[in-house]
């Protein structure tokens, strides 16, 4: 049920400098770029998409992925993982099928006697990697899901009196389709709150769309030889870069209003909590960082508050679900483009 | 199939074409009144009008073949002319038919033309609006409307659909970008909006109201009397009134009261007071004037030498009505009065009609003795000079007369004088009169002065055994001459103060009678009076007007100027009642000039229906009146309705006069649940007659036309203390006309249009001096982000909810090539970082402004950038939703 994917090719180091220290921070920023270009590649007219993924990345974050089927998902994730080459040059990416047969040790590793040393040893499950595909996670049983969500919140599995701490870069990428209700286990709200951003890819414009269908066969070739362009050690240092962002106080100001007012808008009867407005300022800081800036401005705020909270609340009505947030946002947006300078 | 905005269609019908077709609703009734195009109904108009605005703004909305349609239309429209104008009516109908052709269709073609341009001009509805403004000012200034409220009504919609339209359009406008429209929010703000307006409309009103009334006032005055001085004729109206107010500062003003004592001099005016038409005469053809009594004055006052109406009086034969209270046409009558007249031998009744001019309308003027009072219309080219009219019925006795001193050549005068001398020579002597009677009217006050008068009289009628006989030889003393032939007596206005400086408060009359022989009329009045008392004949003076007989072209009136007020001597004859016996000597300085008698004024039209009750409707716009009608007057006849048959008629007002008191107001001012007196000469009326005695009142009046065409209204005066607090309100103001106040609230909203107009460019160069002035860095950040979003919202390209930064990089820098995506990144690097700037950022700031201004501007030309700067509302969305706050 598990696939192991190795992706240790030496060339793909090119960005790596030869001193073997660490690269600069204005260098990794650069390279950013270059990562977004290369999955860009493969994942045609979705670049927004694509960044918000790497937000949540340098945020210490997961990502859930909601689309249709073919609408490039799996491909996404993949990408992204193949961009990315660890240190020892063994996969970090691995990929897991989520079904309703799927135990917890299928995820997370088991005991197993080792007949050489008369010993048990733990057998480490698929988990154990920097980036993990949970393919159709709300095809999986409750069991399975809170052991995934688990590990995504503490970054570590505990099995029976053990604890096993994972990779410091466990960036979990989670798709769900929303078609194709039968046989699913609809995640509960807690658990999408763990996820820091919800996106849908949705489809492209007509254009890029002929574009794929002509250059299908180039799409192809790129899709299976993926450029790695950045190490692991630069997220690292994205993310310790990404702690440095300086956030206005008007910023915070912002985020705290848009967190309340979605608790006092008539059209929402789930409220954002505190986690989520602290994971908004996460996310704010990272895309930040994407953006080569070291402060966060309102354009920030303005594509992340959609993405970051729209998951987390309950609507009444499906027009609510389409404009409560944007509205709230908007509004927050006037205010922080109309004041004005600090003297 | 054609790509047609249902939603914007929809909505520009509701909101634009509705509203225009409600505004033109009574600009057409008003300008059908204008024109008095009678034979047009304006509901036929305003049908017209929307057919035309609809049809033309579906036409061009639905995109079909907009100009080829109007012109079929045109063609159908002149063939149809020709067709009704060559068609064999009679000549009157063909005009009449062309002409409503002719007019509705010009009607049609505008509203066409403005549904049209609705569609097609952005602007349109602005100019239509101001347009409509335009209009109905010069109908207020050419319809010579005397209501304010009418104004209001006219100009305040106008007003509102003006400003109206420019929310509608703009909101209109935003609706047809979103995507999805919520209707329920469009109408809410639009009835918001409307509620707002109509408050604000009210409140307006609410303000205005005080300054209302007296505008309004001021408008009645202006029509009523044209060129009249009307201030003036106040004042002194008022100085008769106040009785306080003596012969004071402004001298010359008529004063009865200084007819009621003796006084030093006597200050006198020539201003006429009234006229009279006295119908009495001496064998039917000469006139036997009457002298118009005012009061009788039966109490003396020694001390101050000075007459005083007894209020305790033990008879009460005085008529004192206020004809003001009298209902038009109705009369008050006291019989009672007549208790010393009617009974007599030789009396007959007499008509008068008195017509007031300057004297105060609530005294009552009337040949004694008057019983009845009934106040009529004035025919109208007489109302500048006359203002109130009444008649009067007085019993007066055959052998009272004016011509009682004046020496006269006319033969019938001298023979009706000596029969009368001699009839009254007859009359029965005072014994059998009541002892009360008696004692009351020859009571005399106690004195030396008194005796010696009382041994005068004793002197003067030796021999006389009758009381006429007396009354003769006291005149002929008056009359009498010196040893040098001069006259004993003498008539002067000044009298002067007693001379003899030995004795003290010496009295007047004393120094009369005994010293100086020098007086007027009271004088003679009051020494007579007391000399007739001595001998123990009953007499009393009165006051009032003396009574001149200037012309013969004019037998039977009489004019009456200020200087003509008298007093003089009325002695009681057992039988024939009170006589006037005048004894004061010819004023021979005055005499020389006689004041001119003026041209009679017209008996009014003979009133045929006069009905009196309380105002239950009143409609302005059609002017019709509804009254329940308890009293009437048809032809002459009294008609007393009781509760169980009181009628509610309805009347035509439209040619009425409406008076309240003897000031003319307009149908507006006319409050329900008053009592109103409708004056009809209707000629048709007079035909309605009973047709027996018997007939069923209800009967009778159901064959009055209905509604009843009314020429006068008559409703109570308007109080004085609003009247007042109005004027004391206006004094200061320098408004005085209903044009002013117009053309004033135009200024206003000219002026305020102007201004808005014109902020936004003060805007625009108060922040480019900002920008030139500034050398800080962060203020001119600041300066250059203000000024980059008013320009280009004044442009056309507000930001709308986008952020700076995507409206930037999206919208302006691919279409002008600017660099504001730069100045964005820079700005928020100074808003949100605590960096320092480095040398190419600053640099961009400082060269930005210019920099951005040249290239946003070069893509337009001179003329839409003034068009779009000075557009207000622009402006205004700009200060709401695109301005820095702190």
């Amino acid at each position: 049920m598990s696939q192991d994917l190795e992706n240790s090719n030496p060339e793909h180091l090119k960005y790596v400098p030869s001193t073997n220290e660490t690269i600069s921070s204005d260098r990794a920023r650069q390279d950013i770029d270059v990562l977004i270009d290369n999955i860009g590649k493969v994942i045609k007219g979705h670049r927004e998409q694509i960044i918000q993924i790497i937000t949540c990345l340098i945020a210490k974050g997961h990502i859930l992925l909601e689309d249709n089927p073919g609408s490039g998902k799996t491909v996404m994730a993949k990408t992204l993982a193949y961009s990315l080459s660890g240190q020892k040059g063994h996969s970090d990416f691995k990929r897991v099928q989520f079904t309703p047969d799927l135990l917890p040790m299928d995820l997370l590793g088991t005991h197993m006697y080792d007949e050489g040393n008369k010993d048990f040893i733990f057998k480490e499950g698929p988990l154990f990697c920097n980036i993990l595909l949970a393919d159709e996670i709300n095809r999986a049983s409750p069991k399975v899901q809170s052991a995934l969500l688990e590990c995504m919140a503490e970054n570590q599995i505990s099995i029976g009196d053990k604890t096993y701490k994972l990779d410091d870069l466990f960036f979990v990428i989670a798709t769900q389709n929303p078609i194709e209700m039968e046989g699913t286990y609809p995640l509960p709200n807690a658990q999408l709150d763990r996820f820091f951003m919800k996106i849908t890819f949705g489809y492209v414009s007509e254009e890029v769309e002929l574009g794929i269908y002509k250059k299908q066969l180039e799409i192809q070739r790129s899709q299976d030889a993926v450029e790695a362009v950045l190490k692991m050690k630069d997220i690292l240092m994205l993310r310790s870069k990404a702690e440095e962002v300086h956030v206005d106080e008007e910023i915070i100001i912002s985020i705290n209003n848009i967190v309340r007012k979605t608790r006092e808008h008539s059209g929402i009867i789930l409220g954002a909590s505190i986690r989520a407005g602290i994971i908004l300022l996460k996310c704010l800081r990272a895309y930040a960082v994407i953006h080569k800036r070291h402060y966060v401005v309102e354009d920030d705020l303005a594509s992340l508050a959609r993405p970051v909270l729209q998951h987390r609340l309950l609507f009444k009505s499906l027009s609510d679900e389409k404009n409560a947030v944007n509205n709230i946002v908007k509004t927050e947006i006037d205010r922080l483009s109309r004041l004005n300078l600090k003297k | 199939m054609k790509n047609i905005d249902y939603k914007e269609l929809t909505l520009g019908l509701l909101f634009l074409i509705l509203p225009t077709i409600l505004i033109m609703y009574p600009l057409l009734g008003f300008l059908a009144e204008y024109y008095s195009l009678l034979f047009v109904n304006k509901h036929i108009l305003i049908g017209v009008f929307a057919a035309g605005i609809i049809t033309a703004y579906l036409l061009h909305k639905t995109k079909i073949r907009f100009l080829i349609i109007f012109g079929l239309l045109v063609l159908v429209i002149n063939i149809l002319y020709s067709y009704i104008s060559s068609t064999s009516f009679s000549e009157f109908d063909a005009y009449y038919v062309a002409n409503r052709f002719k007019i509705n269709t010009s009607i049609f073609v505008f509203g066409w033309f403005s549904g049209f341009a609705i569609s097609k001009w952005r602007y349109y509805l602005i100019v239509f609006s101001i347009l409509l403004t335009a209009i109905s000012v010069i109908l207020i200034s050419e319809l010579e409307m005397s209501n304010v409220n009418e104004m209001i009504w006219l100009v305040a919609p106008t007003v509102l659909y003006l400003f109206y339209v420019l929310f509608v359009k703009e909101l209109l406008k935003t609706i047809r970008k979103q995507e999805k429209t919520n209707y329920l929010m469009v109408v809410l703000r639009i009835f918001i909006f409307s509620l707002i307006a109509l408050f604000l409309f009210w409140a307006t009103i609410q303000l205005l109201d005080s300054k209302l009334d007296h505008i309004q006032n001021e408008i009645a005055k202006t029509q009523g009397d044209d060129e009249e001085d009307s201030g003036d004729d106040k004042d002194g109206k008022e100085k008769d009134d106040s009785k306080e107010d003596k012969n004071g500062s402004s001298g010359a003003k008529f004063n009865i009261d200084d007819y009621m004592g003796l006084r030093d001099r006597l200050k006198v005016s020539d201003e006429l007071l009234f006229c009279a038409n006295i119908d009495n005469f001496i064998n039917e053809t000469t006139p036997n004037p009457q002298y118009i009594t005012l009061y009788h004055l039966n109490q003396y006052n020694p001390a101050l030498e000075q007459f005083e109406i007894d209020p305790d009086s033990i008879v009460r034969d005085l008529f004192l009505p206020n004809p003001t209270t009298i209902p038009q046409y109705f009369s008050q009558q006291n019989d009672s009065v007549l208790i010393y007249d009617k009974m007599e031998r030789a009396t007959k009744e007499v008509k008068s009609t008195i017509y007031i001019a300057g004297l105060n309308p609530e005294v009552f003027v009337a040949p004694s003795t008057a019983y009845a009072c009934q106040p009529i219309s004035i025919e109208e080219e007489f109302k500048e000079d006359y203002k109130f009219a009444y008649n009067v019925y007085s019993e007066v006795s055959e052998l009272n007369s004016a011509y009682f001193v004046y020496n006269t050549k006319n033969q019938s005068i001298l023979d009706y004088q000596e029969s009368r001398n001699r009839t009254l020579r007859k009359a029965k002597n005072y014994d059998d009169e009541d002892e009360d009677f008696m004692n009351y009217y020859t009571e005399m006050p106690v004195g030396d002065l008194y005796n010696k008068i009382d041994q005068l009289a004793d002197s003067l009628t030796k021999g006389d055994h009758t009381a006429i006989d007396k009354i003769l030889s006291i005149r002929n003393y008056f009359l009498s001459k010196d040893e040098d032939g001069k006259q004993l007596y003498t008539y002067t206005l000044t009298p002067g103060k007693p001379t003899d400086p030995n004795i003290p408060n010496a009295s007047m009359l004393g120094e009369f009678l005994f010293n100086t022989n020098e007086g007027y009329c009271t004088y003679f009045a009051t020494s007579s009076l007391f000399m007739l008392r001595s001998l123990g004949i009953p007499s009393r003076v009165a006051v009032g007007f003396m009574t001149v007989d200037r012309s013969h072209k004019t037998p039977g009136w009489y004019w009456f100027y200020a200087d003509q007020a008298h007093a003089w001597t009325q002695v009681y004859i057992p039988e024939y009642g009170w006589l006037d016996f005048d004894m004061t000597v010819g004023n021979e300085g005055a005499e020389g000039a006689p004041q001119p008698d003026g041209t009679p004024p017209t008996p009014p039209t003979k009133e045929t229906f006069v009905g009196k009750g309380v105002i239950t409707v009143v409609d302005t716009i059609s002017r019709r009146m509804e009254v329940r009608v308890d009293q009437m007057i048809v032809n002459d006849n009294g008609i007393s309705l009781d509760s169980t048959n009181i009628v509610t008629m309805k009347f035509d007002v439209n040619q009425a006069k409406v008076f309240a008191g003897e000031e003319l107001i307009s149908l507006q001012n006319v409050k329900l649940g008053d009592t109103a007196v409708m004056v009809s000469f209707d000629y048709k009326l007079a035909r309605i007659r009973k047709k027996t005695e018997k007939e069923n009142i209800e009967n009778y009046i159901k064959r009055f036309p209905d509604p009843v065409t009314i020429m006068e209204v008559h409703v109570p005066k308007i109080e004085e203390e609003n009247l007042s607090e109005a004027t004391e309100e206006e004094d200061d103001s320098a408004i005085k006309t209903i044009t002013d106040w117009s053309i004033y609230i135009i200024a206003l909203i000219l002026i305020a249009l102007f201004i808005l107009c014109l902020l936004p460019i003060c805007y625009y160069w108060w922040l480019s001096q900002k920008a030139k002035n500034n050398n800080s860095i962060v203020a001119l950040s600041q300066v250059n982000y203000k000024n980059a979003h008013f320009i280009l919202n004044q442009m056309g390209i507000p930001r709308g909810h986008q952020t700076p930064m995507i409206y930037a990089r999206d919208t302006i820098d691919p279409k002008f090539g600017t660099h504001l995506e730069a100045f964005i990144k820079t700005y928020q690097k100074l808003k949100y970082s605590e960096d320092e700037l480095t040398h190419d950022e600053v640099d961009l700031i400082r060269g930005f402004y210019t920099d951005f201004n040249q290239k946003v501007l070069s893509k337009y030309s001179k003329s839409e950038q003034f068009f779009n700067f000075i557009k207000p509302n622009k402006w205004i969305h700009y200060m709401l939703n695109l301005n820095l706050k702190k």
